[in-house]
């Protein structure tokens, strides 16, 4: 029962380190739940929309079924989620217009883009483009709004960086995604693109887990 | 192709990196910033309360002189012009009447303009100091059936002119209060000095208030606000132990200790 698994984990053991590291994200998710705020908690259902389709991908790779498609799902989640946490963390009726707009126009190239046996580079770095939008719009709202004191005790301070972070050093194997992960997997170029990803986006889940204390932390100021 | 993508996504990591250092950095100078400017600014309101309360004892001394001054003359010089002329028509009966029922107008205004003007400006605690200015508003507050005590500990003398008219002035609005408004028929005011501070407190036997009340109402408790303005200058507090329908206890503290200069007012 356990083997085709056994044998997923030795063939490609890097994929791994992002999914353990998103399980770490979930523990400090549920440990911290309580002094969760609306944005963060709409983060942690992110998160474990994402194990639940992580999951089902590895179900999927352990029977050596396609699991492309999962991949572009994921995609859309993790979209749909960042445009639904940055629309509730960010105020003004211009950001929320843009959210929405920018929300449209990927559903759009979604729809357009999808594919179901291969990885859809417009549906990746789209994804990633609005991200980064995102992410500045936020940065520009703590910079004119002046309400936090220290950033670095600010969890969505954390989560902006984490998402940039994981927007640009993704956005170029996706966007080449011909020469990158369009090659067979047991390609050397392959594993070492894949390889960078799956450590990117463990990077990723790291420092949500990590904003996930400091909102703790923020809460037990915002209280005292 | 393996080198532009590289270079590409360092490209952009370090932009990334870049920016977040960037609004780090920016975000903590502008608190800063903020932090300064809410000091300059509560600086400025200090400074601004004591100018008010200096121009107001200004204000006080000038219009005490002027009452004593001139009006207080002329009085006099009114009362000698009256005798001078009671002396000349003193033999018809009903103008002579008329005469010393002015006189007599006159001598009370002329104690009521004295008494107004030492009203003003306390010229006890100027020439005697605090505990002589607070044993004679004590004993002018003592009326008929109600009872004002006096207790002093700690030599006062290391107190600036500045400090000791505040003082002065807090214990003058709160025994005021407990008069006027709490119906008091005991007040006991207590006063000590140390070398790190100087506490006075009010205590009396009255019928007590809301102080939330009080403060949230517009229209009234400017006095208490008053008294929390004078301590904002210098390093005080005043702290409330009151409540509706028991005695109330108000105790005031400045510190001593580096404290801020204030305007000489005397």
């Amino acid at each position: 029962m356990w083997k085709p698994y056994i044998d997923l984990v030795l063939l490609s053991p890097e994929s791994f380190v992002s999914d353990l590291l998103l399980i770490l994200g979930i523990a400090a998710g549920t440990i911290n739940y309580t002094y969760f705020n609306t944005p963060i908690k709409c983060l942690f259902f992110v998160l474990v929309a994402c194990l639940c389709l992580e999951g089902v991908q590895i179900y999927y790779a352990a029977h050596h079924w396609n699991n492309h498609f999962l991949v572009n799902v994921l995609s859309l989640v993790e979209m749909i989620g960042f445009a639904a946490i940055y629309y509730l963390e960010l105020t003004g009726s211009r950001n929320g217009w843009l959210i929405g707009a920018t929300l449209g126009i990927y559903l759009l190239v979604f729809l357009d883009a999808f594919k179901w046996t291969g990885f859809a580079e417009y549906i990746m770095v789209g994804e990633r483009l609005f991200f980064i939008l995102y992410v500045v719009l936020h940065f520009q709202q703590l910079l004119f709004q002046m309400k936090v004191i220290n950033l670095f005790e600010h969890s969505m301070f954390w989560v902006s960086v984490a998402t940039l972070i994981y927007a640009t050093s993704t956005m170029f194997v996706f966007l080449f995604i011909r020469v990158t992960l369009r090659l067979s997997p047991v390609n050397e170029d392959f594993r070492w693109y894949w390889g960078f990803i799956q450590g990117c986006t463990a990077i990723f889940y790291l420092i949500l887990a990590f904003s996930f204390w400091i909102r703790r932390r923020e809460a037990v100021l915002e209280g005292a | 192709m393996k080198l532009c993508i590289a270079v590409g996504t360092a490209v952009l990591l370090v932009m990334a990196l870049f920016i977040i250092v960037f609004v780090a950095y920016y975000q903590r100078k502008q608190v800063q910033q903020q932090l300064a400017l809410k000091e300059l600014q509560t600086e400025y309101r200090r400074k601004l309360m004591e100018a008010t309360f200096a121009g107001q004892e200004e204000e006080r001394r000038r219009f005490a002189r002027d009452l004593h001054d001139d009006i207080g003359t002329m009085l006099s010089v009114t009362r000698m012009s009256l005798k001078h002329l009671e002396r000349k028509v003193s033999e018809e009966v009903r103008l002579d009447l008329q005469i010393q029922k002015t006189q007599a107008l006159l001598d009370e205004t002329m104690a009521n303009v004295r008494r107004i003007s030492r009203d003003l400006v306390p010229t006890t605690l100027e020439r005697f100091g605090l505990i002589a200015a607070l044993e004679e508003l004590i004993e002018k507050a003592a009326e008929g059936e109600l009872v004002v005590r006096l207790q002093c500990s700690g030599s006062l003398d290391t107190l600036t002119s500045a400090l000791s008219l505040m003082l002065f002035r807090i214990a003058q609005e709160l025994i005021n209060n407990a008069i006027k408004h709490a119906g008091s028929s005991q007040i006991t005011v207590q006063i000590s000095c140390t070398n790190l501070a100087v506490q006075l407190a009010v205590i009396d036997n009255g019928q007590g208030f809301d102080l939330d009340e009080i403060l949230t109402n517009r229209q009234g408790g400017l006095g208490l606000r008053n008294i929390e303005s004078r301590l904002s200058i210098v390093e005080g507090h005043v702290t409330f132990d009151v409540a509706p329908g028991r005695g109330s206890r108000i105790y005031v503290q400045v510190l001593l200790r580096d404290p801020k200069p204030l305007p000489q007012l005397v």
